[in-house]
């Protein structure tokens, strides 16, 4: 009992300056915090898991291989695979013009780029039914050619475009503009071309930041649900993602099944998390010049 | 290659940042461009390199005009003041840069890269550093590194941003020194930009000293400290003392003090700037003809062979004097004494548009 | 065509060009058609449909829910991201890891979770139901979803700027006899604040177009547990594309609008100070 007065004084004398909150102060806030944390974000996500394995093993994978979640897994799958190359590329490009160059209307392309995160998902996937759908601007059109974009995979893609294109943006920008230029004027005045200073010098530089951008937009393509239920028609076997199988499933109170699904979802999106770290730790590393 | 900038305007924005500007740099030169933070010495050097665009005049490289030819065509070496370093490759692959983007056609083989890589880490004796990385590299070691880099593409011209700007004193002299042997050595024609006037003088050929977009006087180093054109070039380089004084009935006066001056009385009530080195004054026990104050002895140190002797004037504005160490023993002062101050050579600009000197 | 500063580096034309090649054809145009077809409607239409006794109980449920999920947030937010900057314990970094997880996590997953476990049977709701809290199915389900979708906007918004905070600053007011609590509120929040408002923001607008997490938990009985979202899907499905179009348009700008005051938010932050 002394000797913790003993230390208890000494720590106080040479926390004099009270720079720092008391220990008891410290040990309330710390434990209202992660009492928070616990029940707003830990308990759901482990309940989805526990949730999917209530009936066992086998029923979890009965879930997970039966032939309409494995279409809704191909439906997600081709999404991504023209989502994200398209969005990387877009990406790109625009964090080259915008970090680099000035110009007028910047500011506006900026705005731009953030819009879908300022739009409701809804409304995301209603803006292309209006221009798309029977009843909208190019529906005759499309109608007389026999190309079907909404209820069908090209309007799922397109919703999914939408949706997921500012974050490989907004990952590179950032980046690019505390980067600077110097590497690369210093690339140019020593003969480089330019794609030779795009691919030797600024590539390696933001490989990290495209990574994580890669990761998020692909997260966020699996997971989008609002605007592609919008556009989808949920028909089941033909144009279900993912998330709209989830939905299915849940609402036929299938719930095992529901969360089975679902936990591929949170698996993407724990690993998503994950890399973030990695790739947090890798960049910083990068940094000390 | 001689550079010869003609008439070159520049403004940001509504800021004119030089005005004017006509420079002839002779093949083989090392020239530093001199001057005070915002007087447009590193922009100029930016245009010289294209990369920047003046908005009129234009840079002649041996007479032919590159207004035309992009930066990567100008053959141009450019050192920043941050190095600019490619931080993922090692120092090998950094000097070796220029030499690998080049065309199919024009590049070096192989062997003949490394060849040339591994000679001009030796001119800057870092050839055991080849493969670290950037940021295992100290400031000085990173410099060397980005000279080899500029050095790799056989420039014509090589360029340097304030190369020693972001290092500590001591590794700046170093690499001073540095510098000035290997253009000795090299004889590319070499234009640096620095704020440190020490600098300037020890490694140049020339000086360039620059203030507001203009140049206020081109010259050795010798001619910059000894002869200043301008009051700015005297008072940037050096220490200086400054008096003021007025012109009555066609002499001119420093407080109640007559200075004799030579050359064509001017009009009355001009007023005068009177410029004084401090190894140009003597300091006396007792009141002298040429006496231009009474003076307080504040400090004294010794400097080498001189001692700095720093007073306060009649009207309590410091001077600053120094006295051969000799001069300083015969004299026997010391702090608070009260002496007299003359100066045995100034320079006098009148209303600060023209000058005298004695 | 743009007036550009001139600049060394290449790619300007191919960059700009493809960027604004693909924003016209996934955001300019579709954001075109929504306005275009607005301007079909009069404004009496426009009116009479944004003022329907079910929109406007839509309205007040969104608005009321977001705010005071966000007002939620930017408390235990601002609390999590104290603590994750300046304590440490065991397992900080997971939890920090741990808060981008709405972020990372599809919408329909947490919504069908957040549904299950409120619900009677669920973890939380077989304790809450019995003591008169009900959140699954009912307005109070929204707002728990909306506290878990919007924690990341104002934690990640905050957290950089305790990051930043300068510890001489809070030393200097220590040495004049502040102690602890008043050299927080009147040295520290201040410069947390303008940060803080923007999430809220963030959080509030993100809040008032959710869907996904909050279509399973709210129960959706029209008039008075029907988001605006919601409402604007099922005028869709019933092609009433007039009503959908108010709608959407009246959200958008209130969207808009909010965005713009983030930045305005900004702006005065960086300029409260100058002379």
């Amino acid at each position: 009992m002394q000797a913790w007065k003993e230390k208890t004084r000494r720590k106080k004398m040479k926390n004099n300056l009270n720079t720092s909150e008391s220990f008891f102060v410290k040990f309330i806030l710390t434990s209202i915090a992660l009492l928070f944390i616990l029940i707003v974000l830990v308990v759901p996500m482990f309940s989805i898991f526990i949730y999917a394995f209530e009936k066992g093993y086998e029923v979890y994978l009965a879930s997970i291989t039966d032939p309409m979640a494995v279409s809704a897994m191909k439906l997600t799958l081709i999404a991504v695979l023209f989502t994200v190359p398209l969005n990387l590329i877009f990406g790109v490009a625009a964090s080259w013009a915008i970090a680099r160059f000035e110009f007028t209307g910047r500011s506006l392309l900026i705005s731009l780029i953030d819009i879908p995160f300022s739009v409701s998902p809804i409304i995301s996937g209603m803006i292309y039914v209006l221009i798309f759908g029977t009843q909208g601007y190019f529906g005759e059109y499309l109608y007389s050619q026999d190309i079907k974009v909404i209820f069908a995979t090209p309007g799922i893609v397109l919703v999914t475009i939408f949706v997921t294109f500012p974050f490989i943006a907004r990952e590179l920008i950032p980046i690019m503009q505390s980067l600077g230029s110097e590497e690369e004027e210093a690339a140019i005045i020593l003969g480089a071309s330019g794609w030779q200073t795009f691919w030797k010098v600024t590539l390696p530089n933001i490989k990290w930041g495209i990574l994580y951008g890669v990761i998020l937009c692909n997260a966020r393509a699996m997971g989008e649900f609002g605007a592609v239920s919008v556009v989808s028609g949920h028909i089941r076997g033909l144009t279900n993602t993912i998330p709209l199988h989830v939905e299915i499933l849940y609402n036929e109170y299938n719930y095992v099944g529901a969360f089975a699904v679902a936990s591929i979802l949170t698996l993407a999106a724990i690993a998503t998390l994950i890399i973030k770290e990695i790739v947090n730790y890798f960049s910083h590393k990068g940094e000390k010049l | 290659m001689s550079i010869e900038i003609q008439n070159i305007n520049k403004h940001f924005g509504k800021f004119h940042a030089i005005k004017g500007l006509n420079l002839k740099i002779e093949a083989g030169e090392l020239v530093a461009l001199l001057g005070p933070s915002g007087c447009g010495k590193t922009t100029l050097l930016r245009i010289i390199s294209g990369l920047e665009h003046p908005d009129s005049g234009s840079i002649l490289f041996s007479g032919e005009d590159t207004v035309k030819k992009h930066v990567s065509e100008r053959k141009v070496g450019f050192v920043f003041q941050h190095y600019a370093l490619f931080k993922h490759m090692t120092v090998f692959e950094n000097v070796a840069f220029g030499l690998k983007v080049r065309p199919r056609s024009v590049r070096p083989s192989k062997s003949e890269i490394k060849d040339r890589v591994e000679s001009l880490l030796k001119l800057v004796k870092l050839e055991l550093l080849h493969d670290r990385f950037p940021s295992q590299l100290s400031g000085g070691q990173r410099q060397r590194v980005a000279l080899a880099r500029a050095l790799a593409v056989e420039p014509q011209v090589l360029l340097l941003d304030e190369p020693f700007g972001a290092l500590d004193a001591q590794v700046r002299k170093e690499l001073r020194r540095w510098l000035r042997r290997l253009h000795d050595e090299i004889h590319v024609t070499s234009v640096f930009v620095t704020h440190d006037q020490e600098e300037a003088l020890e490694v140049a050929d020339r000086v360039v000293v620059m203030n507001q977009g203009k140049i206020e006087q081109v010259g050795t180093p010798e001619e910059v400290y000894t002869n200043p054109a301008t009051p700015f070039v005297y008072n940037f380089i050096g220490n200086v003392n400054l008096f003021h004084g007025r012109v009555e009935g066609g002499k001119l006066f420093v407080g109640d003090k007559e200075l004799e001056h030579k050359g064509e009385a001017k009009s009355d009530n001009n007023k005068a700037f009177i410029y004084i080195r401090p190894y140009h004054f003597d300091i006396h026990r007792t009141k002298q003809t040429d006496t231009i104050s009474s003076a307080v002895i504040e400090h004294i140190s010794p400097a080498g062979s001189l001692v700095r002797v720093e007073l306060l004037d009649e009207f309590s504005q410091p001077i600053l004097v120094e006295i051969p160490m000799q001069r300083y023993k015969e004299l026997g002062i010391k702090k608070a004494d009260k002496v007299f101050v003359s100066p045995k050579e100034t320079r006098i600009f009148f209303d600060e548009s023209q000058d005298y000197a004695i | 065509m743009f007036g550009k500063k001139k600049s060394i580096l290449p790619g300007f034309g191919i960059s700009l060009g493809y960027t604004v090649f693909y924003l016209s054809i996934i955001v300019i145009i579709p954001i075109a058609g929504l306005f275009i077809k607005t301007s079909s409607l009069s404004f009496a239409e426009f009116w009479s449909v944004i003022t329907e006794p079910r929109v406007i109980a839509s309205y007040k449920l969104s608005f009321g829910a977001s705010f005071l999920a966000a007002l939620t947030n930017a408390v235990f937010g601002l609390l999590i991201a104290w603590v994750l900057v300046r304590y440490n314990f065991f397992g900080k970094k997971i939890v920090d890891a741990l808060i981008d997880l709405p972020f990372a996590l599809p919408t329909a997953v947490a919504g069908i979770t957040l549904a299950t476990i409120y619900s009677k049977n669920g973890w939380f709701g077989r304790f809450l139901e019995p003591a008169g809290i009900f959140i699954a199915y009912k307005p109070a389900g929204i707002f728990v979803a909306l506290v878990f979708i919007g924690l990341p906007f104002i934690v990640r918004s905050v957290q950089p700027v305790i990051e930043e905070l300068d510890k001489e600053v809070e030393e200097a007011a220590a040495s004049l006899g502040a102690n602890r609590l008043q050299t927080f509120i009147k040295v520290i929040f201040p410069s947390i604040l303008p940060a803080l408002i923007s999430g809220f923001i963030l959080a509030f607008a993100r809040g008032l177009g959710e869907y996904g997490s909050v279509v399973f938990i709210s129960g959706n009985m029209p008039m008075v547990s029907e988001i605006t979202p919601l409402l604007i899907l099922t005028k869709l499905e019933q092609y009433d594309y007039v009503g959908a179009t108010a709608l959407a348009v009246s959200t958008l700008v209130i969207s808009f609008v909010l965005f713009f005051s983030i930045n305005l938010v900004q702006w005065w932050a960086a300029n409260r100070h100058k002379a």
